[in-house]
Order: C-alpha cells, then structure tokens, then sequence
C-alpha cells in the first residue's frame, strides 16, 4: 500500500505531478475521442488487464510512493478552507411547469424537427430531439398516462446560481439567503468551478431536487447546452449525455439507456408516468387508499397499483454509455423524491394512510423542513481548484475531499426535533459507512427507492455502495442546544477495489487513518428548540413487501461480475473494451456491448437471479434498471440477509467473494434496460449487459434494434 | 453544550495482553477450518446507564469469513457479522427488559488479533425512538488452523 504523503519529498512530488500530467495528457486524449481505449491497448499504454501499464513517467506508481487516494493525482489543494467553516446548502428544488409551457410540445414519438447541426458536429442538418425516431421508441401509454407537469433544464458548465430555491425557510437552512448569488465552489474559499470543469443540472449548485408525486405524470425535458466542442470539458468527461432515472418504473425509452444518448444543441423529452407497479393486474379499480397520491387538499387521490411497490427516494444522473463516471463526478446527478398516500412529506395529515414522516406541515405534501436530501461524494481537485480526475486505475476513483451536498465538509443546522435524510451515496467508487460521533442509534426507514417493512435502529449503518440510499430517521431533541455532533464515516479505503477496514467510531475520529476521508465531514449544530410540535412518527410498520410466492419461477440465472473479459462482438459504436465484465450462466466473461442482448425475461413472469461476485478482492454495488428486487438469500442464505436489506432494493451490494440472490417480477413496460456495477468504473470499462423484456409473446425474444446516436440523426442497427 | 469528549484508549494495553494471553491458552480443534466459522460467544457484563445500569448476558453469534482475493494477492480480508439479538438486559433499578435486534456486518483486515470495537442499540418495550448505544469490544483473534476465537466485553461507550 503506498501513500504520498504531504511530507514527502519535492522529486518525489515533481514527478508524481509529471506522471499526473502525462496521464492527463492522455485522458484528454481518449476524453476527446482522438484515440480509443483499444488504441492505448495496441500501443501498450493500457496492459491488457486494462491497468495503466507500469511506465515511469506515466504510472506514478512507478520509481516513487504516490498516493492510491486520491487515485492517480496529488493530494487536492484546500486554499485554506477548513471543516466545518461553510453551512450546508439544502437541495435546489426544479421548477414544475404546467405542460402546455412547453415548446414544443411534447409528442408521443421523437420529434425529428430539422435544425442546423454545428460544423464542429459534423454540420448538415438534424433532428431537435436526440431520442430515437419512430414508434419503437415513443412514449409507451402516452395517452394513457399524458403528462402533467413539465420540468425543463438544460445541462450546463458552471456558472452563478441568481434562483435558488431550497423550499425552506431560512431558518432550515443554515440562515442562508437564497436571493444572494451562489458560486459554482465547494467551499467559499476553494477557486470557482471553470465552465468546462463542472458540468451540472442548469450549471448550478447547489445540487438540483425534484419533488414529483403518484398519478401525476412528469415530462422531464433534458436540454444538452454543453459545448458542442468535445475538447472543452476541463479534460475529461464527455458532452454527450443520456439521463437515467435511477430505478423509475418507466418504459425503457424513459430510461436513460446507455446507447440512447443525445448531442448539444438536442433535447431528450422523458416521460416518467409515476404509476405503482402491478397498475395492470392489481387493485386495478384504484380502491385502497393506500395506492394512492396526495390530492393537494388534505385527501387522497386513488390510484391503480400495488401499494406496497410504492417509491419514495430516487435519483437521476447521466449514463453515458463509457463516461458515466466522468460525467457523473462533474456534477451530472441530481435526486427526486416521490410523494405517496403512505408517504406523503407532511407530518400532521392523522388520517390512518399517511405514515406520518418527519417533513413538516405548511404544506399538503412535500415539506422539505424536516425531511433533507443528502447527496455525498469524495472529489479531487488540481492545483488550480478544478475538478480532477484520472481514469487509469480501472478499479476505480477515489477523491481526497468529503462533499455534502456538493459542499465540502460543510455544517448543518437543526432543531431539537426527529429529521429524516435521505443519503444518498453519488461517488464514483467509495463506499461509506455511517455513525454519529457519539454512537447514539439512528433508525433507519428505507433502503434504495424504498421504505423498509420495518424501521430498524441502528448505531452504525452498513456499508453504503454506489448508488445506494439510505433514508434514516435521527431524533435530535436528545441533545441540548448548543451541542454539536458529527456525521463520521467508518469506512476506510485503500483502494478503489472496496473498503478495506470498517474502523470503529474511535478508530475513525483517530485522526490516524491515512484516507482522508475517513471521519467527521458533517457538523450538526443543535440551534434551538423545534419551531413547532414535533408530531413526526416512525411507525413500527412501514410499507411491506409483495408477496411474489404465488407466481412461478418462470426460470433462474446467474450472473458473476468479474475480471477477465473478453469482447466478442468488436462493434465500434456499441462495444467497449476494459478488463471487466459479466458471466452469465457459466458462458464465458463478456465485455459490455450495449448491442447485444444478455437475458430476455417475458412480461408478467417472475425470476430468480443470483448476482455473484466473481473475486474477494473488490466489491461490486450491482444495479438492476426498472425492476425492483427482493433479497431472498446472501451467500445461499436466507438468514444471511440483514434487517435493512429486507425490503425491496435495486442496488445489491455483493460485498467481496459475496453472492446474493433476488426475485423480480417484469410488468407494465418494455424495452430495453441494462444491469451494471454501480462502481461506475467497472461500469465504464465494460461491466455492463443490456436485458430486455420479451414482450412478444414468442419463446424467443427478436431484440429491438440498437440505437447509434448521431448528431444528424439515430441510426439504428441489428442487435445481436 | 459540546458533546464530544476526550477518547478513551482503542484497547489498554494491559487489557490487550490479558485477552492475548487467554487466547494463547484456548484449545485448538483437531482439523482445519471451514469457512464461513459460526461461533456462539457468551457474554455477562454491566452497561452503565444515565438513567440505571443494565446487566447484559445471552449468546453474541458471530459469524466469520476469511475472504481470499483471488485474483489480486492483496491483503485479505476478514468478514465479521455480528449477532446481538441472543443477547438482552435487565435493568439494575427497575428490573426492565432490555433488548437489541442488532446486526453489525464488519469488513476488518485479516490479523492473528484484532481489537475491534463496534457500537450496537438497545431498547425496552419496542421504544426504538428511546434506544441507547452500548459498545462491544471484541478480541478476536484468528489462527490458519483453529480459525477465530473471540473475548467480548460489553461497557458503555464513551467516545
């Protein structure tokens, strides 16, 4: 294990730069698309496990100790900020539109409206809409389910927030005032954000929040207004961008498909019906309260579906098909919080349906007082305060600073009173494991988009991979005003591979650690009483899960996630090559091609999958698009799965040399979806397959074809 | 009121040494491991308490794998699950039951002993909203052959 430490000598730091900068040099390179990773391969740059091949110069690894965290680049500069010196911006809540607002209106199949596209894209004319044409990839039950509300954002590099608009009081926000203008920084004294270096939801931080509700269609168009030059990214990630609403029960259209991305100067139209699952087949005559919506006036709107498939905490971010990562850390993720009869953001509403969650009670639903997003990421940054990154450990990236809220190590004022958070881990390949510094228990309400069957108290959460949310209940009235308590994080790394040590809460608040961000990064500063009653509750039952015993087990696989892939297919425009990849029922380890298809369930039918981790040496944090599952064993057992895994997730952790089995159903939609490593390195070098759903009716699945986004229009080809 | 206080020594050294030398003596079984290892530790110890003491006793299950990284030859690591649901308290004063559901999964690095501290909650008649931490601090010790063998000590936590 080698470290660089702050004491290490001038050579050794000179050269860990210049290797950082040759390494940049490269990155830039394949960011830009005037090389591939198949070339850096052939030239022996990249060694055929797909590491950075050990070359002095270029490997800082090489004839000196260089850091492993953060991955590949010096320690990042702080500029004098401190911990703990800056509050914590709450989330920027999206504006909602009435869906006439928008221009053009939104069609059922692509719009292929001609416009001029760029000289620098290749010029000619093409399509204002970057989804697929024709009816294959329209709206699925457009009509059905027509949009309601319509959200439009554009993605851009960094730039001043003059709107920001928390949805609370002041007062629940660390006294911040949202007219004041707010810097695209990580902390006040950090340098800004460069155009090219952070690319968010409107340009903007604080990170972007939308508030949807059941019954209430969202369209959700996505403007791409990054530059049309490739090259200006700070270096590394890439302007085309495709947005995956992480675990929407959607058509696939709507699902942010890795291939299915779309070119500055386009727009992507998204439709997310937001309807339960089983709206088909269960409580179809919209009869039980309990599958249904708040109604804006204190009642419920019924709705069709299975209560218990009811979501709650979601997310969106970018899933460029090779560049997730990179377009994910620059800032492409924001979270979604869905409002539900059973969960509706308003504490006060007794009327036997509403779980009564700590939120608040101005409004009829979606009180954000009391009920606060947390999105946590480790970064890095250059020695000019920018961004940095490095995609040459294909085991992952680790950064050097904690960020909460896209804030480092920021302070959080609140009262004497119960808060839920919902956290949600948006790094590239840590994992984190959470406890507050004096141990005192937390209870944990849901896991993934999901409210749990039962809270369960805590004092230290399990690990939190990739992707992963954890919603938690923390009751503050325990404390005196005044007091102040941190938010620690016992996971510590070595590597991106996976955590190498949960330390204690002592070992951790040590100092001792050599991870950086190992320990306190978030202050809670107990301000004063509650503003008012806190009749908050965390019901001894929340939302159980479906019972899918009584359908068959229309058929079982397996797949392992390891090293070693090899790439059958060779296509340019769909496949990637990297040392990772996916086995599937004992068939050889493949390398991701988003054109081939890798299982093909039949809608209504139910399977059993058993992810496995194909090494001890890392972990993988598995993402399964569209369907949620149910753990039904870890390692082969049953009486393996925690308290917290048991409700319904769609994020498994396989933990090293790890296997977990699961139980999905496939309704409602079609199309095609993708199961991947939410470490979304291994995602980007190729631990990725696409499944899709058999909606024929045939025992033999006749694959959709496969998307080729070009600026003058999709192309399509055969899938294989 | 700032709630933080000075912490108190990860493991005394002299605690450190008595545990070791205890482990030294324990038996070894007659042939080799089979991972994952399931042990039932017995544990009787006192928690202090704001409110009253409470007396703990039960069986701890603690369940350990020696993950082998195969593919990479790096250090291995060792997969602790820790269960705290065969234990419960009695109140000193009041005479109250005391229980915890707890589950702790720990990933440590392999070592002949390890001094690992974990926190785990407590609570009387289902009042989750009023549980209190305790602390276990576990000497677990581990052998190629005779695999892991563990000394547990419950106290309150003081951080």
């Amino acid at each position: 294990m080698f470290f660089l430490t702050k004491t290490s000598s001038p050579q050794r730091l000179r050269e860990a730069i210049r290797a950082k900068n040759n390494r940049q040099e490269i990155i830039t390179a394949l960011s830009h698309g005037t090389v591939s990773r198949r070339d850096l391969l052939k030239w022996g740059i990249f060694t055929g496990a797909g590491a950075l091949a050990w070359k002095n110069g270029l490997n800082p690894l090489v004839g000196n100790a260089h850091a492993a965290i953060p991955t590949g680049v010096p320690f990042s500069p702080l500029f004098g900020a401190a911990k703990f010196s800056q509050p914590m911006p709450r989330f920027d809540v999206m504006e909602r539109k009435a869906i006439n607002m928008l221009t053009p209106a939104p069609t059922a199949q692509a719009n292929v409206t001609q416009q001029a596209v760029p000289a620098i894209l290749g010029g000619g004319m093409g399509p204002i809409e970057g989804r697929p044409p024709g009816p294959m990839w329209a709206h699925q039950k457009f009509d059905q389910f027509a949009p309601k509300v319509g959200v439009e954002i554009w993605q851009k590099g960094a730039q001043v927030c003059t709107d920001y608009n928390p949805q609370v009081a002041s007062s629940l926000n660390c006294g911040i005032n949202p007219a004041t203008p707010v810097n695209p920084c990580f902390h006040p004294r950090l340098p800004k954000q460069a155009v090219d270096s952070m690319w968010t939801f409107s340009g903007t931080v604080p990170p972007k929040l939308l508030l949807g509700r059941y019954g209430e269609p969202i369209l959700f168009r996505h403007h791409n207004g990054l530059s049309p030059d490739v090259r200006k990214n700070g270096g590394f990630g890439r302007h085309t961008i495709s947005t995956h609403e992480h675990n929407g029960h959607h058509g696939a259209e709507n699902d942010g498909f890795a291939g299915a991305f779309f070119f500055p100067g386009q727009f992507y139209d998204y439709h997310w019906p937001i309807v339960h699952a089983g709206i088909n087949t269960i409580n179809t005559t919209a009869s039980d309260p309990r599958a249904g919506a708040p109604d804006g006036a204190g009642g419920i709107t019924r709705l069709p579906g299975d209560w218990r498939e009811t979501m709650s905490t979601h997310w969106f971010h970018d899933h460029m098909f090779s560049f997730t990562s990179q377009n994910v850390y620059k800032g492409i993720a924001a979270m979604f919080n869905l409002y539900s009869s059973l969960d509706r953001g308003n504490e006060s509403i007794n009327d036997g349906v509403n779980l009564r969650l700590p939120s608040g009670r101005a409004k009829d639903w979606g009180n954000l007082d009391y009920d606060v997003n947390i999105m946590l990421a480790d970064k890095a940054f250059d020695q000019n305060g920018q961004l940095a990154f490095d995609i040459f450990d294909f085991n992952g990236f680790l950064g050097d600073v904690m960020t909460v809220n896209l804030a480092m190590a920021p302070y959080f004022e609140v009262e004497r009173r119960k808060y839920r958070f919902r956290f949600l881990n948006a790094s590239v390949s840590r994992f984190f494991k959470l406890a507050l510094s004096d141990g005192s228990p937390m209870i944990q309400i849901g896991n993934d988009g999901n409210l749990l069957p039962r809270p369960v108290v805590l004092t230290e959460l399990d690990q939190q991979g990739i992707a992963e949310r954890y919603d938690v209940v923390i009751d503050f009235s325990r404390y005196t005003a005044g007091t102040r308590v941190h938010l620690v994080n016992l996971a510590e790394h070595q590597d991106a591979n996976l955590v190498a040590k949960d330390l204690s809460i002592s070992e951790a608040m040590s100092g001792l650690s050599a991870d950086p961000c190992v320990g306190k990064f978030l202050e809670f500063r107990v301000a004063r009483d509650a503003a008012y009653p806190d009749t908050s509750q965390v019901p001894a039952v929340l939302i159980p899960n479906p019972d899918l015993s009584a359908i068959p087990i229309a058929r079982e696989r397996i797949f392992e996630f390891g090293k070693g892939a090899k790439q059958t297919t060779l296509n340019s425009e769909s496949a990637a090559t990297g040392p990772w990849g996916i086995k599937i029922d004992g068939g050889a380890t493949l390398a991701a091609d988003y054109g081939r298809v890798s299982a093909a369930p039949k809608v209504g039918t139910r399977e059993v999958w058993t992810l496995k981790n194909g090494g001890g040496g890392w972990d993988h944090p598995i993402h399964i698009h569209f369907e949620e599952g149910q753990i039904l064993a870890r390692d082969g057992k049953a009486s393996n799965v925690p308290p917290w895994e048991k409700g319904r997730k769609d994020v498994y952790r396989l933990r090293p040399g790890g296997s977990v089995t699961i139980t999905m159903q496939f309704r409602d939609w079609g199309g095609m979806f993708m199961e991947h490593c939410h470490n979304t390195v291994h995602e980007d070098n190729a631990m990725l397959l696409r499944w899709e759903i058999n909606t024929s009716g045939n025992a033999v699945l006749v694959p959709l074809p496969t998307p080729i986004p070009t600026p003058q229009g999709v192309k399509f080809q055969a899938s294989v | 009121m700032n709630i933080e206080s000075p912490r108190r020594p990860f493991l005394r050294g002299a605690g450190l040494a008595a545990i070791a030398a205890a482990i030294t003596a324990l038996p070894l079984p007659a042939a080799a491991v089979t991972w994952p290892q399931t042990l039932s530790v017995a544990v009787n110890d006192t928690v202090r308490g704001a409110t009253e003491n409470v007396v703990f006793s039960g069986q701890l299950v603690v369940t350990g794998t020696v993950v082998k990284d195969t593919n990479l030859s790096g250090p291995r690591v060792m997969e602790l699950i820790i269960d705290f649901s065969g234990v419960s308290g009695m109140g000193a004063t009041t005479g109250k039951k005391y229980v915890t559901a707890a589950h702790v999964i720990l990933h440590r690095s392999l070592k002949a002993l390890d001094p690992v501290q974990v926190t785990f909650p407590y609570y009387s008649d289902g009042q989750l909203a009023a549980a209190r931490t305790a602390l276990a601090s576990l000497a677990v010790s581990y052998a190629p052959v005779s695999g892991i063998s563990i000394i547990p000590k419950l106290t309150a936590p003081v951080f």
